[in-house]
């Protein structure tokens, strides 16, 4: 056990008395919230749902039929919605993740019925796309920022830029995917001022990122150099916006794409091993010069 | 660091100023980072340079950021130490003992002691149990009996939050570690075994209120729970929505019986780290996704958001 409350009660004159009397109830166990252990017991059962219907859908087509299985999917991905909409005055934690399984349901019966039905034939992606729709709308109805992840999820596998698209073709994609999103948080900012705008920001940073370095396949330097751009601005957001964790990836990004481009054409290993150490050193530098402005900045 | 400089660091997120102490520090995602890219260099440099110089030479600047600079928990300094040590422990003549595997749990425990990272001490304990498994064939008891103690160990009141931390990381970590060692023979004994320790620990959870052992609770119960499964001859489907019921329908229960409660155990909005949130987005997008498979008319690859198959 760790207790705080010694120094918590030097604090008091600053923190205030029901400030401190809150804290050191904390300390002491009188209060202590299992919110967290809630979530991810909720998260859990969630997804092992899920599994399930996949599962389901996967071994019982013969038995049950495809049409039977996707109606008693769709109507318990129905249910959780509903469960949730009619709860929304009296919200638990809970409730986020029977709204969180209806998407995973919706996820999986959608795919299985295009899989067996073939509603858009040879445009199959297409069900990617309804699929975002789908949750977007979800999303906005609920201001969930899970669901809103899922429909971008399902909007970057529309456009191909998923893990079974290869890395190499990832290119067009991802730059899509963030553009897409720019101008998706843009609209979202101007009529609705949701909270989403974090996620629409880094989902689109890692995008481009990630598109840069896809494009290092095809041209090592344009894509190099590319990323090195895109990190540039991300990292400028991050100060901008004074949050870290931009400055903190795109670095990482920046620093995986020029050595990818130093050690192009570098086959001994003892040269390779130089140009690594000299980079790390220089990007341990950097990130520390980084962090220190951005503290200076805060 | 002292120990009052390590308590004052605890209270940053309450008091910028209480938190300030002499020392470079910094945030778990930088000290990741710093710590990945300075371990990439130590490695780099024992293939520039004879291992064993390259060792006393990390560890000598690891010494001189800490004595001299006053980093401390920024993650270069413990990437230092502990690439030192393990390129030091790299350049003793191999001869195949199993007893190698507690020269790297002493280094490890060396480096995690100089440095206090309770991850470093984990993966010394995860030595240690390695060596029983090895040599006698105990790893999974060896894991259990150091989590339950680190578990026990926790009830204590430590001054040291780094001595906290370490007891959290042994007692979290370890059972994983027996469990990757366990044999299907003897998985009666498995299920027995993590069960117990999960009922022990969930228990103290409960009497004296720690999110860690809740943690070590729910992974002692679920690995128990799912060795269980694999002995019962239901279908999958069966098994994984009794399970994913279970956890969200008692979830559901807990959240509601403490629903106006605002003393003793709440439900009360809380979270364990600042990135709780991002973290629940970033498992929910790593799930299986749309894996879809137009071109075989019969049927084909599907999939969809925790849920993929192929028929």
């Amino acid at each position: 056990m760790l207790s705080l409350e010694p120094e918590i009660q030097a604090l008091r004159p600053r923190l205030g008395d029901v400030r401190a009397d809150a804290l050191i109830a904390r300390e002491r166990r009188e209060v202590f919230s299992v919110y967290p252990e809630l979530r991810i017991a909720g998260w859990l059962g969630a997804t092992l749902l899920a599994a399930a219907a996949g599962v389901l859908l996967e071994d019982n087509l013969e038995r049950i039929g495809p049409l039977a299985l996707a109606i008693g999917i769709a109507v318990a991905a129905l249910a959780c919605y509903a469960w949730t909409w009619w709860r929304r005055r009296r919200a638990s934690v809970v409730d986020d993740y029977v709204l969180l399984l209806g998407a995973l349901l919706v996820s999986a019966d959608v795919a299985f019925v295009e899989s067996q039905f073939h509603v858009f034939g040879e445009a199959w992606k297409r069900h990617l796309l309804l699929l975002a729709v789908l949750h977007a709308i979800g999303a906005y109805a609920y201001r969930s920022r899970v669901l809103l992840s899922l429909a971008i999820t399902a909007l970057g596998g529309y456009l191909g830029f998923d893990k079974e698209t290869g890395f190499e073709d990832a290119t067009i994609p991802a730059f899509e995917l963030a553009a897409l999103l720019i101008a998706w948080r843009a609209v979202d900012k101007r009529l609705r001022a949701t909270t989403f705008s974090r996620i629409f920001e880094h989902f689109a940073a890692n995008a481009a990122l990630l598109g840069g370095l896809s494009l290092m396949d095809d041209n090592r330097i344009a894509g190099g150099l590319l990323t090195i751009a895109i990190a540039a601005v991300v990292i400028a957001w991050g100060f901008r916006t004074k949050h870290e964790p931009f400055v903190l990836y795109a670095f990482v990004y920046a620093v995986i794409a020029a050595d990818a481009m130093l050690l192009d054409g570098v086959n001994a290993l003892p040269p390779a091993a130089f140009i690594i150490l000299v980079s790390m050193i220089a990007a341990v530098a950097g990130l520390l010069f980084l962090h220190a402005r951005f503290k200076e900045l805060k | 660091m002292k120990v009052e400089h390590e308590r004052a660091l605890m209270l940053e997120s309450i008091d910028a100023e209480a938190g300030k102490v002499p020392h470079r520090t910094h945030g778990i995602l930088l000290r990741a980072t710093l710590f990945v890219l300075t371990a990439i260099g130590v490695f780099a440099l024992t293939v520039l340079w004879n291992v064993g110089i390259a060792g006393v030479l990390s560890i000598a600047l690891a010494e001189y950021l800490i004595l001299a600079r006053r980093w401390w928990w920024t993650g270069v300094e413990e990437a230092l130490w502990i690439g030192g040590v393990m390129s030091l422990i790299s350049e003793l003549p191999n001869t195949g003992a199993d007893e190698s595997l507690l020269v790297i749990a002493a280094g490890a425990g060396l480096a995690g002691a100089r440095v206090r990272n309770p991850l470093f001490g984990a993966v010394a304990a995860s030595f240690v149990a390695a060596y029983f498994e090895k040599r006698f064939d105990l790893g999974v008891v060896t894991a259990l009996v150091i989590a339950l103690a680190a578990a026990f160990a926790l009830l204590r009141t430590w001054r040291r939050p780094s001595n906290e931390f370490l007891c959290i990381a042994i007692a979290a970590i370890l059972p994983l570690v027996g469990y990757s060692q366990a044999d299907a023979n003897w998985r009666n004994a498995t299920i027995a075994l993590y069960l117990a320790f999960g009922l022990v620990t969930f228990f103290l959870a409960l009497r004296y209120r720690h999110h860690a052992l809740f943690l070590c609770g729910a992974i002692g119960t679920g690995v128990a729970a799912v060795e269980f499964a694999r002995t019962l001859t239901v279908p999958l489907e069966a098994k994984l929505a009794l399970g994913g019921a279970v956890l969200l329908a008692g979830a559901w229960l807990v959240s509601r019986a403490l629903r106006d409660k605002t003393t003793g155990i709440v439900s009360t909005p809380a979270s364990l780290t600042p990135f709780d949130d991002d973290l629940e987005i970033a498992a929910t997008v790593a799930l299986p996704r749309a894996d879809f498979d137009q071109k075989s008319t019969g049927g084909g690859e599907f999939g969809g958001a925790g849920a993929t198959g192929k028929y």
